[in-house]
């Protein structure tokens, strides 16, 4: 028997097509395990998307405040502001400043206001921005030490809070996420057990008979992976309703989210199913699989 | 065809075959007999090597069985049919389809499947039970269809390990003319059995085993010396 190219070509074609096949019909022999698995599926890649997007947003968000944020130092009445003024250009970190002194502050706030006649109850001011965010708080303190400065003044205890916040979440997602996850493998196993068990005797045949090892693990390490390919696509919607609420509450703290994270936590997220479920299918082809 | 040097094979510290030497030629019909526990499966399941060889040397064609990769052993498979006791044909599937089976796996194309699978069928006596289930053919059709799918891919040797186990005396002299009409056509069968009367009826070469040992390999032989 001689085959050419083409045979050869497209018998391969026939053996693929036979082995999604095979994997379409594992999947409707496993009946309702299928909505158990996708829906723990879906539900575990949610909350660790919603966690990763929450975690992604956050450092986005301090990245920008760290920018965003300066000090503002408000000085004593009798302090020379020329010589604070030198003495804060002087800080390592520090990289531009602006003075507002107390008469243009007056004058602003009298005119916002519409008050005109008081004595003006306003300091001199210097707003600092940092080149270096992440020693807001050292710069903040080494400011606060200066001679003629009266108070320091910046967004440390919203980042304080946000960060706490942020890790307490990301604990909790951790520790959920990894149950689930354990949970789904062990779910996912199973099932594939069950349809090695169901399916000994087509197995035992495919074997005798000399068919390729891989046409038997193929469809069953396929079936594991569509598992996981479900759940992530059902986790996309949640996951839209997730990055959108980080957007709306980081919106009320006056930063716009890009939204950045959606796309890459998607495909974390793909990935992260596709592995899980070709994972638990790969366990029980390793254990109860003899090929 | 099949060449045997001083095989041994032990599973742990049971012997299951000892220092076993023989030839089988092309075309040969060959009877393996003894009790059960003789080594009449091992020396089958040593030949598509479901076992590996522990001491000594098994030959299938020019190929040293042993020496085969996991990943190649499904070639050498390919070139042998094997006929099972209890038939393992597939419940719910037609006699079409449990002989097609095996070829849609290995990617033969559907024109040239259907060829094969009535050429097997008709070969085998059930051209007009294509359609039929397991479980509406009796047990000596089952066996039919199961023979038709061993011979489906056209090979060069036959295996058959208690083809009649299962099947009343009528039946089991049915599959084996069966069998002999195909080692006719040019096939080497090896059957494993210990059904006195099968052997007595076709006088082919027996090969005769006890606890592990070739006793006795006479051509035309019977059941017992």
């Amino acid at each position: 028997m001689s085959l050419t190219v083409a045979d050869a070509i497209s018998t391969e074609l026939r053996i693929t097509a036979r082995i999604f096949q095979e994997t379409w019909g594992g999947i409707l022999r496993s009946g309702w395990m299928n909505l158990v698995i996708i829906v723990t599926m879906a539900a575990i890649l949610s909350i660790f998307g919603t966690l990763l997007a929450f975690v992604i947003e956050t450092e986005l968000l301090f990245e920008h405040m760290g920018t965003g944020f300066e000090i503002s130092a408000y000085l004593k009445p009798e302090a020379k502001l020329e010589t604070v003024k030198a003495n804060v250009l002087r800080q390592p970190g520090v990289a531009r400043i602006q003075v507002v002194t107390r008469e243009s502050a007056w004058n602003e706030m009298k005119q916002a206001l519409d008050i005109s006649n008081m004595d003006n109850p306003l300091p001199d001011t210097i707003h600092i921005k940092s080149n270096a965010p992440e020693r807001l708080a050292t710069l903040a303190s080494q400011i606060e030490q200066l001679d003629g400065v009266e108070e320091v003044n910046y967004a440390k205890q919203l980042i304080q809070r946000l960060r706490s916040f942020s890790n307490l979440i990301s604990a909790i997602g951790l520790v959920i996420a990894l149950f689930l996850g354990a949970m789904t493998l062990f779910v996912i196993s199973n099932t594939i057990h069950l349809l090695i068990e169901a399916r000994s005797r087509e197995i035992e045949i495919l074997r005798m008979m000399g068919v390729g090892n891989w046409f038997i693990r193929l469809p069953l390490l396929f079936q594991g992976s569509f598992y996981g390919l479900s759940g992530a696509l059902i986790a996309y919607l949640p996951l839209l309703g997730a990055v959108y609420t980080i957007g709306e509450l980081f919106g009320k703290l006056q930063f716009s989210t890009s939204g950045y994270s959606l796309n890459i936590v998607f495909v974390i997220m793909l990935i992260m199913g596709v592995t899980v479920g070709a994972g638990g299918a790969a366990n029980s082809i390793r254990k109860y699989l003899r090929v | 065809m099949i060449r045997f040097l001083n095989v041994t094979q032990k599973y742990g510290t049971i012997t299951a075959l000892r220092d076993a030497s023989f030839d089988i030629d092309i075309g040969e019909f060959v009877f393996f007999v003894g009790p059960s526990g003789a080594g009449k499966s091992t020396i089958m399941k040593l030949i598509y090597r479901e076992e590996v060889v522990t001491g000594g040397m098994v030959l299938v064609g020019r190929v040293d069985v042993s020496k085969l990769k996991p990943h190649q052993v499904p070639r050498l498979r390919r070139r042998m049919g094997i006929v099972f006791q209890d038939f393992k044909l597939l419940p719910g599937q037609s006699a079409y389809d449990n002989v097609a089976y095996v070829l849609r796996a290995l990617g033969v194309a559907p024109t040239e499947i259907r060829k094969r699978v009535l050429g097997a069928l008709k070969v085998v006596g059930l051209i007009d039970k294509v359609d039929a289930k397991p479980e509406e053919l009796s047990g000596g059709e089952q066996q039919r269809v199961g023979i038709a799918r061993a011979i489906v891919n056209g090979p060069s040797l036959v295996i058959a390990d208690e083809p009649t186990g299962n099947l009343d005396p009528q039946t089991s002299i049915e599959i084996m003319n069966l069998l002999e009409q195909i080692n006719q056509r040019g096939t080497t069968i090896m059957v494993c059995t210990h059904n006195q009367q099968v052997v007595n009826t076709m006088r082919k070469r027996v090969i005769q085993l006890s606890d592990g040992n070739i006793v006795r390999d006479v051509p035309l032989g019977a059941y017992n010396a």
